[in-house]
């Protein structure tokens, strides 16, 4: 088979795995050998998607063994194969990188014959790329679940990151969606990885030359819309995630019909991608802003709201935390109010060393004001107390309702479509969800 | 101030000569309205004023700006300079004239008026620069690598450090279109020279494949359920899309 098909094939194969991102590895050049390290991470182009192109993301092989149901490389799937021998596959990625195209690779595999053969197949694309070509460019592998301990720790020492993937929210639905890999078949790599991670940390402190085991830490990713968990289920997940074994990122990918099965969602259900955004603002939280998962969905709302960002949900829900006075406010509460993020609250913090702030100087700083102006005093101004209402519709999403050439963006919240569904023109049905989703909101006030 | 406050002061377009206009607005306590690069000046109902470009002048507004207001002050301008925001050398004036006054906490008065603005500039070309990083595309010409680029922003000597360690054995030139100049990087020297004009050879079989690759590859990579255009937009404005073989069809 030609590179070109084999390429194609094995990009599209790969296309449904989230992570592209090249960051949290720090590796200057060394004037000799080829290639470095951002620890920001650097993205080559922009897929029609929208997302960010960082890797050369293919799968060495997309012959699989298994038979999960939401997955488009099922052995039942009647599918074009392919596989890489990893002379092509290395010299592919050299090549690429010479020209600026990626900033390396990400290599993931189909479970060809069994486990410990795909890892072992995809460990001497890794060795050569760092021995042979002396390779210092970016690399994540994924490790193939029920993989031998030694081999993920052979990997470790080749890649930037690993990743597992934890692919559904729960044991109940990964024994019902992909019965070939259990919870500990997940579970017990990431374990491993992490205790790695860290002690090889240990290591580096002693002698400052020991092989460095996956710098860049590890990910994984979950489909959400496959299966019934909830957003709380799931954000909770995730912080779990990150204490427990000091993930790096968590990735949430909006399922996209791939099999006519009774057991997923119908082929024409739109993936849901505002509940996939809404996650990863949630994630955000977790990550940026100090925030818990319990405080951004607790027992009595099970799910995100669709029509705001998880973070204004929040300062909807506790007017009594504000107005927060920039002036003196630490950096945590800053962090609280809606139109701040991290970058404004750490200005605020060096700015107002030298003088009161008041509303141009927020301005100036890059404080969005639509927002913040109702949750906040500085100098000469103070937020008038009673505006349910306006302050609810300042802080909803438009993208939520966003409607382009009278037709719902797929970005839309589902009340909408299902509105329209009915037959309500577009427009309207984002006039009447905006009015109930502001109606709804002020009363929770 | 005493001095003329409707004048505009022509310069020779050097940072040296920009420290002069400094210099001159200092002793004269003067503000003028406007500071032009003397080639580009267009007729002005305002007065002109040339500066003459000395080197010692120069030198010793140089030398206070780090001394006054710190390294941090000194970095700012210099970034600033690179820029080509509009009237980017009376922002830096102002922001200068106002780091006299308040010495070192000058660059950390973010919310002030004369301040923003330099570190809005600063950042757009942090910014490009980093984008520029990931988007610029080499082509293999018989072992040497070059590259077109045609940013807003002069970022050749921000990007320089980037590649030059990145492609340590390799031979490779970046022509800058916007700005006329080529970063030239060989057997571990590099070299920013004036160029005013550069017609790429003809890409070779090898060339042309990989590139076709490459562009198989990122049409195959987007996940059409969720086609996203403007999204795409945002974040790769078509500014730069004339430079990047996967995106000049597009255009």
């Amino acid at each position: 088979m030609e590179l070109m098909r084999k390429l194609e094939i094995l990009a599209d194969s790969a296309k449904y795995d989230v992570a592209c991102t090249s960051s949290g590895a720090d590796r200057k050049g060394n004037g000799t050998d080829l290639g470095s390290c951002s620890a920001s991470g650097i993205c080559h182009a922009f897929s029609a998607d929208g997302r960010c192109i960082s890797l050369l993301k293919v799968l060495l092989s997309n012959v699989c063994i298994y038979d999960c149901s939401y997955c488009i490389n099922r052995k039942s799937n009647d599918l074009p194969r392919a596989a890489f021998t990893p002379r092509e596959l290395a010299d592919l990625t050299i090549e690429f990188y010479r020209r600026n195209y990626i900033e390396g690779l990400f290599l993931s595999s189909a479970v060809l014959r069994d486990p410990d053969y795909t890892m072992e197949q995809m460990i001497r694309v890794l060795e050569l790329l760092r021995g042979e070509y002396r390779f210092r460019g970016y690399i994540h592998a994924k490790t193939i679940p029920g993989a031998d301990p030694l081999l993920v720790q052979k990997m470790g020492l080749l890649a930037d990151r690993l990743s597992v993937n934890i692919e559904l929210p729960s044991e109940q639905s990964l024994k019902l969606l992909a019965p070939d890999k259990g919870k500990t078949a997940i579970l017990r790599p990431m374990k491993q990885i992490a205790g790695a991670v860290l002690q090889n940390k240990q290591e580096l402190v002693q002698y400052r030359h020991a092989p460095r085991f996956a710098p860049a830490g590890q990910s994984t990713q979950m489909i959400v819309g496959a299966s019934p968990e909830t957003d709380r289920h799931i954000v909770q997940l995730a912080e779990g995630l990150y204490q427990k074994y000091s993930l790096k990122r968590v990735f949430f990918s909006a399922y996209i019909p791939v099999a006519q099965d009774s057991r997923l969602p119908a082929l024409d259900t739109p993936p849901p991608l505002l509940r996939e955004h809404r996650l990863y603002q949630a994630d955000w939280l977790l990550r940026f802003y100090r925030f818990s998962a319990q405080e951004i969905l607790d027992e009595d709302t099970p799910n995100l709201n669709p029509y705001v960002d998880p973070k204004c949900n929040w300062a909807i829900h506790h007017m009594e935390r504000f107005p927060v006075d920039v002036n003196k406010a630490d950096y945590a509460d800053l962090l609280r109010i809606p139109g701040v993020g991290p970058k404004s609250a750490k200005r605020i913090v060096t700015a107002r060393k030298s003088g009161a702030l008041d509303l141009d100087a927020l301005k100036r700083i890059g404080v969005v004001l639509k927002r913040a102006q109702y949750f906040i005093q500085c100098k000469g101004y103070h937020c008038t107390g009673n505006a349910g209402e306006q302050v609810v519709r300042a802080l909803l999403d438009p993208a939520a309702f966003s409607v382009g050439n009278e037709q719902l963006s797929f970005f839309a919240a589902p009340d909408l479509h299902r509105l329209v569904q009915q037959g309500t023109t577009a427009i309207k049905a984002a006039q009447e969800v905006q009015e109930e989703a502001v109606r709804c909101l002020v009363k929770t006030m | 101030m005493l001095g003329k406050n409707d004048v505009i002061y022509l310069y020779d377009g050097s940072m040296e000569g920009l420290l002069c206009c400094v210099f001159t607005a200092v002793a004269e306590k003067e503000m003028p309205v406007d500071i032009w690069v003397e080639e580009e000046a267009s007729p002005t109902l305002f007065d002109t004023k040339a500066i003459y470009t000395d080197p010692q002048r120069a030198k010793r507004v140089a030398v206070s700006i780090p001394k006054k207001m710190g390294e941090c002050a000194k970095e700012l301008v210099e970034h600033v300079f690179f820029t080509s925001v509009e009237q980017k050398e009376l922002k830096i004036l102002r922001f200068l004239l106002l780091g006299y006054q308040h010495g070192t906490s000058v660059c950390k008065m973010l919310g002030h008026p004369d301040v923003a603005p330099m570190i809005d500039a600063e950042k757009a070309l942090l910014n490009e620069t980093h984008l520029l990083k990931g988007f610029l595309r080499f082509s293999d010409y018989g072992g040497t690598l070059g590259a077109v680029i045609g940013p807003k922003h002069y970022v050749l000597p921000f990007l320089a450090h980037h590649f030059c360690t990145r492609f340590g054995k390799e031979t490779f030139m970046i022509w800058d279109k916007t700005h006329k100049a080529a970063l030239y990087w060989k057997d571990g020297k590099a070299e920013i020279f004036d160029m005013q004009q550069f017609t790429p050879p003809n890409p070779s079989a090898g060339e042309q494949q990989y590139r076709a690759l490459w562009k198989r590859f990122y049409n195959t990579i987007a996940i059409s359920e969720r086609e996203n255009l403007n999204c795409r937009r945002t974040h790769c404005p078509k500014r730069y899309w004339a430079y990047m073989h996967e995106m000049q069809d597009l255009l």
